[in-house]
């Protein structure tokens, strides 16, 4: 157990150099210079020779690149060119938006997930069944720029029932939340669905069947619990997809999250803050899917045997 | 063994109703996508401003956009956008990832080691981060969307193919081909490559519609093709600035959008049961 | 028993997933704001880049929310004209110094004076910034000084390496108490008293800016309502169904001209709209380095194959004329003489034929993606140039990367504004054979030797009449020469609820009106 964790340590190190080092890279070839952007284009020579060097970009780029990962290592992500903050600083808040969203949108997607992977798997192959298998694929195939603006038309333009934009209330959470979790939901009924099922097969939910337990009671109490183990990690995963989902969601409903964060660097050329934001989620995504991993390493007793 | 495969898959789709729509619209939006590849008249949209915003009418079936261009001819631009860039970036996946795929899984040791380092990093990446990066780096273009897509691409491909050579690789008949003094090359294409095209077409169909959706998510963060094409994420991003005044401009692209995608969702999803009926899983992964 | 420990995993992973959702959805929970009559709210397009008057560059919103909280030398009134703010008055000493005597009495919201001190450390911050500290953007428009310096106690003299008339107007920068200058990280500047303006920045994040009165304010009248708030919404559909909602009351220049038109048309009761032409001029530059664009003859036909006209009328709802100068109408040097380019694409054709180029002429025209209207804009012209005999692609690049490219002359032909030009010298900024960058704006390298003359004897000229006809010399030259295709003025365009009162628009956007503004609710609310 404890060598494989140590294994799995090693490689989340290595993996977060290779996505630092692609990122570090990227940012060194784009064309046009950050100077002419924060100083404006007409600005004399002299302040974006003294500007460019400020930053350490007349360095050597092998300079530059273990400069970058020093102060990767002491947590330093940069300092915005515009205000001179650390970049750390401006993602954090934005982060805790885009966590508050998506755990709200990951609690909607797996009571709905549930629900309807528990309705299929009591009608098995049956018409409810296949209606929501058709459904479920339905929603996976429309994109968050096709369901949010819709969700927006209806209940916020012609119906007014829900804010518009923004994150100060509960009900401005309910759109967004809809819109980023609804593939989520759809996907993941369908793998509780068939871990249901499969579960269902098994001899001990026979046995209980036969003890004259009611099927609901069956369904809930026994199978449940062991199908969750493979939603657990399609769920997991999809966490870490959520915060990527974030970036199209946040730029629907104007949400001040990690994901418009990115989009406003972008116009502004904050490589610094592209960069930060890249890395943030990619960390997130690789240690959602560690700790899924560990958590059915720890639980499952047939991966630990292996 | 090819036979039995065709026919088990002929069976499945006559008895899914919901494939052979699929199929059929699939066929549509193809047939709709070549027209302005083939026929340059088509693709050039005239811009008529005193026409601008003009709801559906006999003469402009799908309405006027912003700019004065007719929505009908927009989408069919659109679609071409889709079709190239989804071929295109599939194809250079495929052509990247299969081999990958197959020296890690077949080759093992050092190489095996090594290419599987880079997808485990590739992976790390959150889908769409990577290609949104790269896009907001090196800027717009239909070259950089299919660059920008595959980059990421070609991991899936190669992970799967890597999985299946290695089951393979251990196989009896292979064992026999390598005792008989075939190359490497030969035993990896001719012997292994045939048994694994069936997992590899499921994959390819899911991750058609994958890139389309995420070319049109591109287009709709600002990201995507420029000016010079026309994506569905592009109009669905300008039609989102008259949502409140014209919310039909929104209306099409949408469907064409998810039309296409729900049809290749629902024939990835009837492949996948035709080769492999177990697996009850949903859509694109 | 042995599936136990799942069952606790999968409920502790859940509990905290709940826990946070639980913190999540209570976090930040405030009452939507009732619309009362002491607060007006405006919308914004984009956050504020800085609030330090230090490190404030380009970014106009971070401008007009300096002045706002931060009381600077001097400003401009509505019409564009500098007016003395912090200054009580202005002396011209020679044709490059001034001297500079401050209004007494003048309060920080700490309740400080605010003295030569303090106007001399945040000067002298941005002309030599502190090491390690972040350069002002702008720096460079005081690198000709040579002397910033206190004088009789309580006056500031300035001295500039050469003499530049327009200096002056750079005295725009907020002014911060000397203690901030010394001891203020960049960007800690809120919340710790230091303003002096009319409002006091409380509340501050990416989606809102709260600005609450300043009750020690005593340049002029105190504001008349307690609270302005920004509101930062960047979508432009979601911005305008905000002012629909009546969640937003004011707007200006960041709603689009359709968005206008429909308010103007539909709702007249509800808003009123204000437009006033400022002195902003979008033209369709053309490089010179091109052979093709070097023959005049191509010049002539993109200049009658664009419809500018239709471009207007529909596409930006104007029912002005188009361009023909530099100048708009409004403005002294406006020459009435010269003709408008009608639009005509047979002439075109029948100009590219003249040329002897074979056809299609491939070009590249550019434009900046900050602009959304621009972009479209180009697209219709695209579309114009397309149909007689160009093949136009249209290519967006990201603000800078487009500003690098047209300054180089990596370019066929663009489209960009000029802004914020206040003298006719500007053409010579513009079109000058020495003015290629980096020494000024010709970035089309167009030379031409009369003009060059013209622009000479203008500079030295100082009777505005004489100075008139040099120009209007020098403009005609231009048209004919077409090394521009000047397309529109441009607008400052306000759409304000009709329950506020006194709101003005101002010639470069600022938001000083908000000061006498007020709001009177009517019954309904």
């Amino acid at each position: 157990m404890f060598s494989t964790l140590l294994k799995r340590f090693i490689q989340l190190i290595f993996v977060l150099w290779g996505i630092s080092t692609i990122v570090f890279f990227m940012e060194r070839f784009i064309p046009g210079s950050p100077a002419d952007s924060i100083l404006g284009v007409d600005a004399p020579d002299v302040d974006k020779i003294a500007w460019l060097a400020r930053y350490g970009f007349d360095k050597p780029l092998y300079e530059q690149y273990i400069l970058f990962l020093k102060n990767l290592v002491e947590g330093d992500l940069g300092k915005s060119y515009a205000t001179a903050a650390n970049v750390t600083e401006i993602i954090l808040p934005r982060l805790m938006e885009t966590l508050r969203l998506a755990s709200v949108a990951f609690i909607f997607s797996v009571l709905l997930a549930t629900f309807f992977g528990l309705l299929s798997a009591a009608n098995n192959g049956k018409s409810i069944d296949k209606l929501t298998a058709i459904f479920s694929l339905l929603a996976i195939s429309a994109p968050s720029f096709i369901i949010g603006p819709i969700l927006m038309w209806l209940f916020s333009v012609k119906l007014n029932v829900f804010p518009l934009m923004g994150n100060l209330s509960v009900s401005s959470f309910v759109l967004p939340s809809i819109t980023l979790g609804s593939s989520l939901a759809a996907f993941s009924s369908r793998m509780i669905r068939s871990g249901l099922v499969d579960v269902l097969g098994e001899d001990y939910i026979r046995t209980a069947k036969s003890k004259g337990l009611s099927n609901s009671a069956v369904l809930i109490h026994h199978a449940l619990r062991n199908a969750f183990l493979p939603a657990l990690t399609v769920l997991g995963m999809q966490l870490g997809v959520l915060l990527s989902g974030t970036i199209i969601t946040e730029q629907i409903f104007n949400w001040p999250g990690l994901g418009s964060l990115v989009l406003e660097a972008v116009q502004q050329r904050e490589y610094n803050i592209i960069s930060g934001c890249v890395m943030i989620m990619a960390v997130i995504y690789v240690l959602c899917n560690l700790a899924v991993d560990i958590l059915y390493r720890i639980f499952d007793p047939r991966v630990r045997a292996t | 063994m090819k036979f039995y495969f065709a026919k088990k898959f002929f069976q499945t789709f006559k008895s899914d109703k919901v494939s052979v729509v699929s199929f059929f619209i699939l066929l549509f939006w193809i047939l709709i996508a070549i027209v302005p590849i083939v026929f340059r008249k088509f693709s050039i949209i005239p811009i008529e401003l005193q026409n601008r915003l003009t709801d559906p009418s006999l003469n402009y079936w799908f309405g006027v956009d912003g700019n004065g261009q007719s929505v009908g001819l927009l989408i069919m631009n659109g679609a071409s956008t889709s079709l190239i860039v989804s071929l295109f970036t599939v194809g250079m996946s495929l052509l990247v990832g299969i081999p990958m795929g197959a020296c890690a899984g077949f080759l093992g040791g050092k190489v095996d080691i090594f290419i599987s380092r880079i997808i485990d990093i590739l992976l790390a990446f959150p889908p769409l981060i990577l290609p949104i990066a790269i896009m907001a780096f090196f800027g717009g273009g239909l070259l950089n969307v299919v660059i920008a897509l595959s980059l990421t691409g070609w991991v899936s491909y190669a992970r799967l193919i890597r999985g299946q050579f290695l089951i393979y690789k251990e196989r009896e008949f292979i064992v026999a081909a390598h005792s008989l003094g075939a190359t490497n090359f030969r035993i990896m294409f001719k012997h292994i490559f045939p048994n694994i095209i069936s997992p590899l077409a499921v994959q390819a169909t899911f991750s058609l519609a994958g890139v389309i959706i995420s070319e049109a998510g591109l287009s709709f963060l600002g990201l995507g093709v420029s000016q010079n094409h026309v994506s569905w994420g592009g109009l669905l991003n300008s039609a989102k600035d008259y949502l409140t005044t014209n919310a039909t401009l929104a209306f099409f692209p949408s469907l064409a959008l998810f039309s296409v995608v729900a049809s290749l969702n629902f024939i990835g999803e009837s492949l996948r049961l035709s080769f492999d009926p177990k697996s009850l899983g949903a859509g694109r992964v | 028993m042995k599936k136990r420990p799942l069952s606790y995993a999968v409920l502790a992973v859940f509990v905290c997933i709940f826990a946070f959702y639980i913190y999540s959805i209570t976090k930040n929970e405030k009452s939507i704001h009732s619309n009362t009559h002491d607060k007006i709210y405006l919308g914004f397009e984009s956050k504020v880049s800085t609030f330090d008057p230090r490190i404030i560059g380009l970014d106009p919103n971070s401008q007009y929310i300096e002045e706002l909280r931060f009381l600077p030398l001097i400003s401009f009134d509505e019409g564009g004209n500098i007016k003395n703010m912090l200054a009580q008055s202005i002396m011209p000493k020679s044709n490059k110094s001034w001297q500079i005597k401050l209004k007494k009495g003048i309060l920080f919201a700490s309740g400080e004076e605010i003295t030569t001190d303090d106007v001399l450390a945040t000067y002298q911050a941005i002309m030599n910034p502190a090491f390690g500290f972040p350069v002002s953007p702008r720096r460079g428009a005081f690198k000709n000084v040579t002397k910033f310096e206190k004088i009789n106690g309580d006056e500031i003299y300035i001295e500039l390496k050469e003499p530049d008339a327009s200096f002056i107007n750079n005295l725009v920068i907020g002014i911060l108490p000397q203690v901030a200058v010394s001891k203020a990280l960049p960007n800690d500047v809120n919340d710790k008293n230091y303003e002096s303006g009319p409002f006091i920045l409380k509340k501050w994040s990416d989606t809102e800016l709260a600005l609450f009165k300043n009750e020690k304010y005593n340049l002029t009248s105190q504001a008349k309502v307690t609270e302005v708030n920004f509101k930062i919404i960047p979508d432009a559909g979601t911005r305008y169904a905000a002012l629909i909602k009546g969640d937003i009351d004011i707007i200006q220049n960041s709603l689009d001209p359709d968005k206008i038109n429909t308010i103007e048309k539909e709702m007249p009761k509800k808003y009123h709209v204000y437009k006033q032409t400022k002195l902003a001029t979008t033209y369709l530059g053309i490089n010179f380095r091109d052979p093709k664009l070097k023959n005049l003859k191509v010049r002539q036909a993109l200049a009658s194959a664009i419809d500018i006209k239709s471009i207007l009328q529909y596409r930006l709802h104007s029912d002005e004329d188009p361009a023909t100068s530099m100048f708009p109408q409004e403005n002294f040097y406006f020459d009435k003489d010269i003709p408008q380019v009608p639009y005509n694409p047979e002439k075109a054709r029948q100009d590219l034929k003249e040329s002897g180029i074979p056809l299609p002429i491939s070009l590249s025209l550019k434009v900046s993606s900050s602009n959304k209207s621009t972009l479209e804009v180009a697209k219709a012209i695209a579309g114009n140039l397309a149909a007689v005999g160009f093949t136009p692609k249209v290519e967006t690049l990201e603000n800078s990367i487009f500003q690098e490219q047209i300054r180089r002359g990596i370019s066929q032909v663009w489209i960009a504004p000029w802004t914020g030009f206040k003298d006719p010298d500007h053409l010579r900024f513009v079109f000058a054979s020495d003015m290629v960058p980096p020494n000024g704006g010709n970035r089309g390298a167009y030379s031409n030797a009369d003009l060059d003359k013209l622009f000479q004897q203008g500079r030295e000229e100082l009777v505005s009449a004489k100075r008139k006809e040099i120009y209007d010399k020098a403009q005609q030259i231009i048209a004919a020469e077409v090394p521009y295709i000047f397309l529109w003025h441009g607008k400052n365009l306000a759409v304000v609820s009709s329950s506020i009162e006194g709101f003005k628009l101002y010639a470069d956007g600022r938001y000083w009106s908000l000061i006498d503004a007020s709001k009177k609710l009517s019954t309904k609310d």
